[in-house]
């Protein structure tokens, strides 16, 4: 006697499947040790060096021609709140205390941090994010129609939106004064600081120059150049004399960029709802098929 | 064998003493003008004579060359520390020689603004430089308006 095709046999033929298509998402994550452009500029902040003055984010204000701020850039007032980037200011400069003296301040400047995997780049549905061979990581407000992931994406809470025109929504954030790098200038705020405190140049050169302040100076810096790894590893480097988690840092930020933590679950997206459907409409098809053959004999049979 | 030691520590002691005798003959300029780089800013009247008592040495602002220090003019100009220190003595080399425009090939070399910026801050950062943003003014720059511009030299 033949045996009927039951509901269990049919999810455990699905079920089989399905395991085995879902194998293949794993084969996308073989570029996941991308680490960068090879010749991506950068950028390295001493925060021993910088002295608050804010230099920085007057001259980024006049590079990109933003308005006037609320506090004059030689208002010490500024650093009683924490500030963040934002439509009216691409960097903004933090005053935290030092933790060894209470008296002492240490100072942080915040920007985009050009990710090398960028996370906002990753979210965006319609790639209006590009992260440049020079390093900077471009937005095409043209592109965007403000749904706003890569504002809830970026581990380091950069782009911010524009609310001053509602017509035309736009993130806006750093862009490392890519104009700039292409024109062989140097970026805004690094020109400006006279501290010398941010120092541009190839990445890789940065990291080395990192490790040598390091190792020259190992009482004055602690030994870690945030953004070596952090989010995969960024553009934008500091170098800092306490932890970074004393001036506001990130630090659970995972070693491996952001994608990756979605990337299985993403790359299995269009499996699921392409393949799925036509897969088990084949099999509802083959199985209805012959249900109706067999039904059809036995009907002859009777006869 | 005995006499050649005795030669070499003679030579060293004159050698010693000359180079001692070349310093102290050394005249220091009193109050330096730093105007280079004035496009903002008033030239700034810096006291040499005032900050040489009060600094630890010369090596706290310029190089010197018992200072272990790795400087990428010492990859083609390496020289002994008695030629280092006499050239210098005889002829001072501006800051602005090296240190001039930032270049990114070179990222561990400051720019002139940089670098002089640096000297002052280990000293004068929370004196009153990095407590206001405004320290900048108040001591040693004057912002060039009109006023100020017919009054600088």
């Amino acid at each position: 006697m033949k045996k009927e095709f039951t509901r269990r046999d049919f999810l455990k033929l699905t079920g089989a499947l399905s395991g085995a298509l879902l194998i293949k998402p794993d084969a996308a994550s073989a570029y996941k040790e991308f680490s960068g452009w090879p010749d991506a500029y950068g950028c390295l902040t001493d925060l021993s060096e910088c002295v608050g003055c804010r230099s920085c984010e007057k001259a980024c204000n006049e590079a990109n021609g933003l308005p006037q701020p609320a506090i004059p850039f030689d208002e010490g007032s500024v650093f009683n709140e924490k500030r963040r980037p934002d439509a009216r200011a691409f960097t903004v400069v933090n005053r935290f205390t030092d933790p060894r003296d209470p008296g002492k301040f240490i100072y942080r400047k915040v920007q985009c941090n050009h990710c090398n995997e960028p996370a906002c780049a990753s979210a965006c549905p319609i790639h209006a994010y590009e992260k440049t061979p020079e390093g900077a990581v471009l937005y095409d407000p043209a592109k965007c129609f403000g749904c706003r992931y890569c504002m809830i994406v970026c581990p380091f809470y950069v782009p911010a939106y524009d609310y001053e025109s509602a017509l035309e929504p736009k993130i806006v954030k750093c862009i490392m004064c890519y104009p700039r790098i292409k024109a062989g200038r140097l970026p805004a705020c690094v020109e400006a600081c006279p501290a010398g405190a941010i120092t541009f140049g190839k990445r890789k050169d940065l990291i080395n120059l990192a490790r040598e302040k390091i190792m020259r100076n190992p009482q004055r810096y602690v030994n870690h150049i945030y953004g070596e790894h952090e989010a995969g590893g960024t553009s934008w480097m500091y170098i800092s004399s306490v932890p970074f988690e004393y001036l506001g840092f990130p630090t659970n930020i995972p070693k491996h960029p952001l994608i990756e933590e979605v990337k299985g679950f993403l790359g299995a997206v269009p499996v699921v709802f392409t393949v799925w459907p036509a897969l088990f409409g084949m099999v509802y098809a083959a199985v209805k098929h012959r249900d109706e053959l067999f039904k059809s004999e036995h009907k002859e049979v009777k006869k | 064998m005995r006499k050649t030691l005795l030669i070499s520590i003679l030579l060293f002691f004159f050698l010693t003493l000359l180079f001692y005798q070349g310093a102290g003959s050394v005249s220091y300029p009193k109050v330096i003008l730093l105007n280079s780089i004035s496009n903002k800013y008033t030239a700034v009247k810096f006291n040499h004579e005032k900050h040489i008592s009060m600094s630890g040495g010369c090596s706290q602002c310029h190089h010197e060359h018992q200072k272990n220090e790795s400087l990428i003019c010492k990859d083609c100009h390496n020289l002994t520390p008695a030629l280092f220190k006499n050239s210098v003595h005889r002829n001072f080399m501006a800051c602005r020689n090296c240190h001039s425009e930032f270049n990114p090939q070179v990222p561990q070399m400051p720019d002139l603004k940089a670098a002089y910026h640096r000297a002052c801050f280990q000293c004068h950062r929370g004196m009153d430089v990095g407590i206001e943003p405004k320290g900048c003014s108040g001591r040693c720059h004057l912002l060039k308006t009109a006023k100020t511009e017919r009054r600088s030299p």
